[in-house]
């Protein structure tokens, strides 16, 4: 291990593209590679065509035989009817597309089952049954809604199913269309006029079977089932990891970014081909435009490629600063990122801020200023996607928490751990750091609807679906570590990257090992905030004091005094916590507050008066829908009125100045 | 000219220091009055909870939030003092003009004299003036609507929308600005009324470059006074101590505006003076030869009388 690292250090002193020929850090899979992909494909950007040419192989990892293949055509969902179309009303993320050659979709032309098998997952038993063309075969399913007009996800029968531990070989011819970007995929023209592409969900793309025990699925389960949802407006992906191997042939002046490490270009007469390989990951992207300016740096293994756009050529060093940031903290925090490259992409519209494996699309606007940190964010969050969703792979359909929320989570930590209490926007006198975002984000728009556990695509309230994906998950997270602890916190995140990398984790494999690491039942907690929709607000209603009772004439207890703080739950959720509680003579007293009680009193009988009681005092519990109500005094103090007073005076006064220039 | 006018505006403003004291006043004094009510509300939205003195310490945006939200009045009442605030503003600005004007002309008045005596005129010919910023405004938008769409895409339109419009509009202001102050010096000077003093002050800076020169002067020295109590702030914090050191540069503000109305009046009444020299001058032989040719008035005429040329007799 030591020697290949060292020849990786050493490899990227040279250009890493050309030499570095190491996917990962690792001789052999990480994963259990049960599919893999070797695609020709050849992008025409006159007609915004990507042809392919697919050769997917597929390992049945069930103990029973499988009679029907599953595929997601996610690019169907840029046809007109589609299910994603109905749900956003073709607006995604405030991005929307019209004009000509707005839509898209992908075409299946041929499908066939391989006479061959190659090795690309190891030794493999081959398929039993006989080849045959299976593009008469190929039905389209709609698992989720019964539309008729999605084509999102494919059936296709087999004519002889595949046993157990059998890999079958698919070749597979396709036409994507790409449509104008509104949701992460597809062309649009640049200021100049030149077209940009960003190529994602755009390969026919084989389903998750989930065998018995995997996931949801009961272990004594008969049979296994496939896991393929429709492409919807709150969605994202699911699938198995594997191996891919992608020549994409482009006009010879295109710059490429792709997932994984370049291993060959060629060129031909106007055109080049650039293939790139990538191991142990579970999709596959790229993008192409002649406009590109690269920006590249060496981090321990990791060659990171920052593809900037030449209006923001000013921040392309502040791309990689924020992805170096990410690393180190995640390589800490969570565990090693194993792969040798990772390509960050400055793309253009609702291209921006998305995930693949080993390729982040950020986004940022020309002349942002260093003190909005919207780029940072946004890179270090879509990094931590190579954890949350890339190592981590979730069910992004069902469990979106797990990837966003997780992330929404140590994003935040890394910013404010980064940058300081400005972390996302250092303005003078009113900084904003990443944990406010999101608590912010969460208690400002209806806390108590939707629960994290639901679907994506099945909230009441489609606004649902990114408060309980994002803000409330980080807000959850960051207020259980008050409770836990950072270092049981870190422990448990180191856990379950090492139990769970390249697999599929869920709610409930997250919880057990939070649990485990923790030593104690969370129940209390994942039931409230992930599976229910609890609220938490702690007021203090009174600090009162009173001369405490004399035992008999003379006794000293007459200079005692009595403190009583009345505390009261008044949302529907509780959390430990903690009341702290000033006396005149200057001491405290803090007390741990499991915060179930509805009411609470908390008694002292001291020489001191209680002048302050404080629920939450380290402003720890990031759910605390309202902070103002958490502290009480029996001290008069304006000082913060006062000083408004006096700010707001002189802002009118300016105001008033300016106001005589223009009447 | 543009040296002695700004020289002359310095003197008024010697002469005259009260009257920075009664501007400087009278806009704390109105923007105290719309401080207080918001104050007011963060007092009884902080009284009590312990937050007070954290928040005098430096805000909390998480606090903030939680303010607005359980006190939208905190809100709701600059946005409702802005109704009366903004005609009260608009009143007073106008008769400030010309009270200043009639107070720093060569042999001028008390200024409370110049509001009574033109106030009303004042605040005809500044409503009247609405007329060009709403157009200037209406220019303005226009033109960033066009160079958002001649430089489409992100680097135009931030230099569409984020400089060149705000300049052009900060500029075209400026010149209305500028336009207004010698509409109101007009009414004051030469007593016109509203629509001859509107036109006056149209004409006056583009028939007068020193008029333009003695704006730019002074526009530099009053736009970084406004901007200091804020540098201050940024800079030191917010204490009783900074807030008496930005009254100290507001009041040099409001005294700027009393020196740059004195040094435009100045300007205005010479270029008047030479005006009717020049009339004069120009009068004079036509005045001799109608005396040559014509015999002696039989009466004399009031002393209000102006001297008229009178078509000779063939």
């Amino acid at each position: 291990m030591f020697f290949r690292l060292l020849l990786l250090v050493a490899l990227a002193a040279t250009p890493a593209r050309v030499l570095a020929q190491a996917t990962t850090t690792h001789d052999g899979p990480l994963s259990d590679r049960r599919v893999s992909y070797r695609i020709d494909a050849r992008l025409d950007p006159e007609t915004r065509t990507v042809t392919g040419a697919q050769r997917l192989t597929w390992r049945n990892p069930a103990p029973v035989p499988v009679a029907e293949l599953q595929f997601h055509l996610y690019l169907n969902a840029f046809r007109p009817g589609s299910t994603f179309q109905n749900e956003s009303g073709g607006v995604h993320r405030g991005f929307s597309a019209s004009g000509e050659d707005v839509w898209g979709g992908m075409t299946v032309r041929s499908m066939r089952i391989a006479g061959d098998v190659p090795d690309d997952l190891g030794p493999v038993v081959p398929y039993a049954g006989p080849g045959a063309d299976l593009t008469e075969r190929i039905r389209f399913i709609q698992p989720d809604d019964g539309n008729p007009e999605d084509r999102t996800v494919i059936a296709v029968d087999l004519p002889t199913p595949v046993g157990p531990g059998e890999t079958i070989a698919l070749d597979i011819d396709f036409e994507s269309v790409l449509p104008r970007i509104t949701a992460r995929t597809g062309w649009l023209k640049d200021d100049r006029g030149d077209p940009f592409f960003m190529v994602a969900q755009w390969f026919p793309k084989i389903g998750v079977y989930e065998v018995p025990g995997q996931r949801y699925m009961p272990s004594d389960h008969p049979t296994g089932g496939w896991n393929t949802h429709q492409f919807h407006a709150n969605s994202e992906f699911y699938a198995d990891f594997g191996t891919y191997e992608v020549s994409m042939t482009v006009p010879s002046d295109y710059v490429v970014g792709a997932t994984g490490l370049q291993v060959d270009e060629a060129a031909s007469g106007g055109t080049k081909t650039v293939t790139f390989r990538a191991d142990d990951v579970h999709d596959f992207a790229w993008t192409a435009y002649d406009k590109y300016e690269e920006f590249t740096r060496q981090w321990r293994h990791v060659s990171i490629r920052a593809l900037i756009r030449p209006e923001h050529r000013a921040q392309g060093e502040r791309h990689l600063d924020a992805a170096v940031v990410a690393l180190e903290r995640f390589h800490d925090w969570v565990g090693e990122y194993p792969y040798t490259t990772l390509t960050l992409v400055d793309g253009i519209g609702g291209s921006n801020g998305m995930e693949y494996p080993t390729l982040i699309t950020c986004g940022t606007t020309y002349m942002l200023p260093r003190r909005v940190r919207a780029l940072e964010l946004v890179t270090i969050h879509e990094f931590g996607h190579q954890y949350f969703y890339g190592l981590l792979a979730s069910n992004e359909f069902e469990e979106a928490w797990l990837d966003e929320g997780m992330n929404s989570y140590i994003e935040s930590r890394i910013m404010d751990d980064a940058y300081g209490p400005g972390s996302v926007l250092d303005l003078p006198g009113l900084p904003v750091s990443g944990r406010q975002l999101h608590r912010l984000s969460y208690t400002q728009s209806r806390p108590e609807r939707g629960t994290i556990e639901t679907w994506s695509w099945k909230h009441d309230f489609s606004s649902d679906y990114g408060k309980t994906s994002y803000a409330k998950p980080a807000s959850i997270m960051n207020s259980l570590e008050s409770v836990v602890g950072w270092d049981t916190m870190h422990r448990f995140l180191r856990t379950y990257y090492d139990r769970w990398r390249f697999r599929h984790p869920t709610t409930r494999d997250l919880q057990d090992t939070m649990e485990e690491v923790a030593g104690r039942d969370l129940d209390w907690f994942f039931d409230q905030y992930v599976r229910g929709t609890a609220v938490v607000d702690y007021e203090v209603t009174s600090v009162e004091n009173r001369a405490a009772e004399a035992s008999s004439p003379g006794d000293s207890t007459r200079a005692l005094k009595t403190a009583t703080v009345t505390v009261h739950r008044k949302g529907t959720g509780h959390f430990p916590t903690t009341v702290r509680v000033r006396f005149d003579d200057g001491t405290t007293e803090d007390l741990a507050w499991d915060g179930r009680d509805e009411w609470k009193r908390f008694t002292f009988t001291k020489t001191a008066r209680a002048v302050e009681a404080w629920i939450d005092p380290d402003g720890a519990l990031w759910l605390e829908t309202d902070r103002l109500n958490n502290r009480r005094t029996t001290e008069i103090s304006k000082r913060f009125a006062r000083r408004e007073q006096g700010k707001f005076t002189v802002r009118f006064q300016q105001v008033i100045h300016l106001l005589s220039g223009l009447f | 000219m543009v040296a002695s006018a700004f020289s002359a505006g310095l003197r008024g403003l010697r002469a005259r220091p009260g009257l920075a004291v009664l501007l400087f006043l009278a806009n704390l004094a109105l923007a105290a009055l719309m401080a207080t009510p918001i104050a007011s509300v963060l007092q009884s939205a902080t009284q009590g909870t312990g937050f007070d003195t954290d928040l005098a310490d430096g805000l909390d945006v998480g606090l903030v939030v939680d303010i607005i939200r359980d006190h939208p009045t905190l809100l709701s009442t600059p946005i409702a003092l802005l109704g009366w605030l903004i005609p009260l503003l608009f009143a007073w600005n106008a008769v400030v003009g010309v009270g200043l004007a009639h107070a720093l002309r060569r042999d001028g008045g008390g200024f409370w004299e110049g509001v009574g005596r033109f106030g009303l005129r004042g605040i005809v010919v500044s409503l009247v003036f609405l007329g060009p910023a709403l157009v200037s405004t209406v220019v303005v938008g226009a033109v960033a609507v066009v160079l958002v769409l001649l430089f489409s895409g992100e680097v135009g339109v931030f230099w569409s929308t984020a400089v060149v419009a705000p300049t052009l509009m900060i500029s075209l202001l400026a010149i209305i600005d500028c336009m207004n102050d010698y509409a109101r010096i007009a009414v004051v000077v030469e007593g016109r009324p509203p629509l001859s003093a509107f036109l006056e002050g149209l004409a006056f800076p583009f028939r007068h470059g020193a008029s333009s020169r003695l704006y730019v002067l002074w526009f530099a020295p009053a736009i970084l006074l406004w901007l200091l109590p804020t540098v201050l702030e940024l800079w030191l914090g917010a204490s009783i101590v900074v807030f008496l050191l930005q009254q100290v540069v507001l009041f040099g503000r409001s005294a700027t505006t009393v020196a740059w109305y004195g040094s435009e009046t100045a300007l205005y009444e010479t270029v008047a003076e030479r005006k009717a020299t020049a009339l004069r001058e120009l009068e004079a032989p036509l005045k001799a030869a109608d005396t040559a040719a014509a015999p002696p008035p039989e009466e004399m005429e009031g002393p209000d009388a102006v001297p008229s040329v009178r078509p000779q007799a063939s």
